[in-house]
């Protein structure tokens, strides 16, 4: 009975963990690169213990939904310790974690001018290449309502880029 | 040049996967953890169940032969863990009630009751399921599309596309174009290239190439179910209204779309593919025009729509929709709508029972909602019932706590046992909400896609209920699938999260 399921969490690991590792190391900042790794394997214990949960088929979405949220503890965790350092130190500037990896200036303005959660499904989208069924998982809606969301947020994101442009 | 979206993608700062290097070591170690949940994992259930229990929750079934005497149709089941896309069994609340809680579809209480049940039809009927797929040929379905709507690409899309995650983007002239593959249906966008030196002719010609008006809402097939499309209309118009709080200021709508603007919408869904167009509906503001045409299954709404925004010039600025392909299947008897009511709490224990065993639990935040879509932490009770500790379970407003055997779907007889360990062990109190008593008010007829075990996805036939909640006068729905309980299987569906289970 273990041996398959250690089987099976192989296998959902060795699948999923590129996908985690990249969603995680392009969100990563302000935290460094070295805690990477510390967050993949956090990831990879929460789907250990519930792999009985892990949904078959969609094992990649799921694990990026649970990343995320790994991401976000590890980010309010970073802050707190930020809270305590703006005593001793300038404030920190208020790029996103996106922000600070995009050379393309267009592309960076035109994202930063979107809201987080348009900022959120577009790359989950564009980066991760996440589908409109699978962003749904990941996001706690339905399959409609991330392409809807995709979908708008992408025009949003279009004319953001279009008035950059412009100006 | 490189497009927007290619930019995008180019600026992708990890564009290939990435494995920890010393990961075969995390592997080993990771697996030497115990089974024990964790607070990261909670926070995200919580979250994802809301999505799950609205749509994973619905997603249905194989199709195995029924071995019952005399019956020829085969026994529809739920795929376990497939998410369901389009109006859920579950209820929701329609217009934000208390219960509405950041816009996230929770799971809902199974604590309601009903009035008017007796008002509707007794009279049973029959409808046909469809197997639904999506078009395999991206490249194919981009290009009619785009035609369909009279743009013109520079380069045609080029295919075969394997991957469905990858978005096809395609520059024209005066459009790109991008399609989303699913198993169910391609999601397919065309805008309006921004700024564009040639845009302004090619949206003129996409507006001189649509088709006749069809007016498919009149012809006979629709007509015959004017009165279900009258309200598939109004739901519709809420998915509408949305897309007007998405930038369009001052946005005015959704009404009945009429005039030109709405009979070319129309005439690009025609043209677009083998589609039935219900009556479209129109939001306005800030110079655009949203035209939105839900798509129509046996003359009933679907959970689908097509989507076309028009400049104040009434030329095209974007539209998105829906490729896929249907086939009928058996027709199925239904049961009546008045019978329906009683299968709205069937349907929910059972899908439901995807979540959680044992009795309907509530966390701190469903105690302080009184509608249905309130998160609930069954499977905390059960985990509990299960070391032989007792739970209370105590109604909202109710003078006093109820004291039940913990784990109270099991018998009082195989509770008693472990009574008296459970005696001297920790006591978990859990509230109930009290009975939310909806009075229904209508009841429709639609089509949603479910997730068929090893089938691929079906459009099954749903009564849609509403009613409003006689304490909040807010609005809230429920869906059913009225096939006889012969033909659906939910037995399948098993626990793929459970709330609150620790």
């Amino acid at each position: 009975m273990r041996a398959q399921r250690e089987r099976r969490f192989r296998a959902v690991a060795d699948e999923a963990t590129p996908a985690i590792g990249a969603y995680i190391r392009r969100r990563i900042y302000p935290l460094s690169y070295s805690d990477v790794d510390d967050l993949v394997e956090e990831v990879l214990i929460i789907a250990w213990r519930r792999l009985d949960d892990i949904p078959t088929g969609a094992e990649v979405p799921w694990l990026i939904g649970v990343a995320r949220n790994v991401l976000r503890n590890a980010h309010r965790k970073f802050r707190r310790g930020e809270v305590v350092a703006a005593h001793l130190s300038p404030p920190p500037h208020g790029s996103s974690a996106e922000d600070n990896v995009i050379a393309d200036e267009g592309v960076r303005a035109a994202l930063e001018a979107l809201s987080d959660d348009d900022r959120d499904i577009i790359l989950l989208h564009a980066w991760d290449g996440r589908s409109a069924d699978e962003i749904g998982l990941i996001l706690g809606v339905t399959s409609n309502a991330a392409a809807v969301r995709l979908s708008r947020a992408q025009d949003r994101f279009r004319k953001n880029f279009a008035n950059v442009s412009v100006s | 040049m490189k497009s927007i979206d290619e930019r995008l993608a180019d600026s992708n700062p990890v564009a290939q996967g990435y494995v920890p290097a010393n990961y075969d070591q995390m592997v080993t170690r990771v697996m030497r953890h115990s089974r024990h949940a964790d607070a990261a994992w909670k926070t995200f259930r919580l979250r994802m169940a809301g999505s799950v229990a609205a749509a994973s929750a619905l997603t249905v079934l194989g199709v195995s032969a029924l071995n019952s005497a005399g019956a020829v149709l085969p026994v529809l089941g739920f795929q376990a863990s497939a998410a369901h896309t389009g109006v859920s069994p579950t209820a929701q609340a329609t217009k934000a009630g208390p219960g509405a809680l950041g816009g996230f579809m929770m799971p809902i209480m199974l604590n309601y009751t009903f009035n008017g049940a007796s008002s509707l039809s007794t009279a049973p009927g029959s409808a046909p399921v469809y197997t639904l797929s999506a078009p395999t040929d991206l490249a194919a379905t981009l290009t009619g599309v785009v035609k369909a709507l009279g743009a013109t690409l520079d380069k045609a899309p080029s295919g075969p596309l394997s991957n469905p995650s990858i978005n096809y983007v395609v520059n024209g002239k005066s459009y790109t174009a991008s399609i989303n593959a699913s198993n169910r249906t391609d999601y397919w966008n065309v805008y309006a290239t921004p700024n564009g030196p040639t845009g302004a002719s090619g949206v003129t010609g996409a507006v001189g190439t649509a088709v006749p008006p069809t007016t498919s809402s009149t012809s006979p097939a629709t007509g015959a179910t004017g009165a279900t499309g009258a309200t598939g209309v109004t739901s519709t118009g809420g998915a509408t209204g949305a897309s007007g709080a998405t930038g369009v200021s001052g946005a005015t709508g959704p009404v009945a779309a009429t005039g030109s603007l709405a009979a070319q919408a129309l005439g690009f869904v025609q043209t677009l593919g083998d589609y039935t167009a219900g009556s479209a509906t129109q939001t306005t503001g800030s110079g655009l025009t949203i035209i939105n045409v839900p798509l129509l299954i046996n003359g009933s709404p679907s959970d689908m729509s097509d989507t076309f925004t028009f400049n104040s010039d009434d030329t095209l600025q974007s539209a998105t929709g829906n490729a896929f392909n249907l086939s009928v299947g058996a027709t199925y008897p239904l049961i009546s709508e008045a019978a329906g009511v009683d299968q709205i709490t069937v349907q929910e224990k059972l899908l439901r029972g995807t979540y959680a065993t044992g009795p309907i639990a509530y966390n701190s935040v469903a105690t302080t909602t009184t509608s249905g879509v309130s998160s609930g932490a069954s499977g905390s009770t059960g985990a509990t019932g299960a070391t032989g500790t007792t739970t209370t379970v105590t109604p909202l407003g109710a003078p006093a706590p109820t004291t039940l055997p913990a784990n109270s779907n099991a018998s009082p007889g195989a509770t008693a046992p472990s009574g008296a360990s459970g005696s001297t062990g920790p006591t978990t109190t859990t509230t109930l909400p009290a009975p939310t008593v909806v009075n229904l008010t209508t009841v429709t007829i639609g089509y949603s896609s479910y997730d068929m075990k090893g089938n691929g996805w079906m459009e099954l036939p749903n009564y849609n209920y509403t009613g409003t909640v006689a304490k909040g006068g807010y609005q809230v729905s429920f869906t059913v699938v009225p096939l006889p309980s012969q033909y659906l299987d939910f037995a399948t569906n098993n626990n793929p999260i459970p709330l609150g289970a620790r």
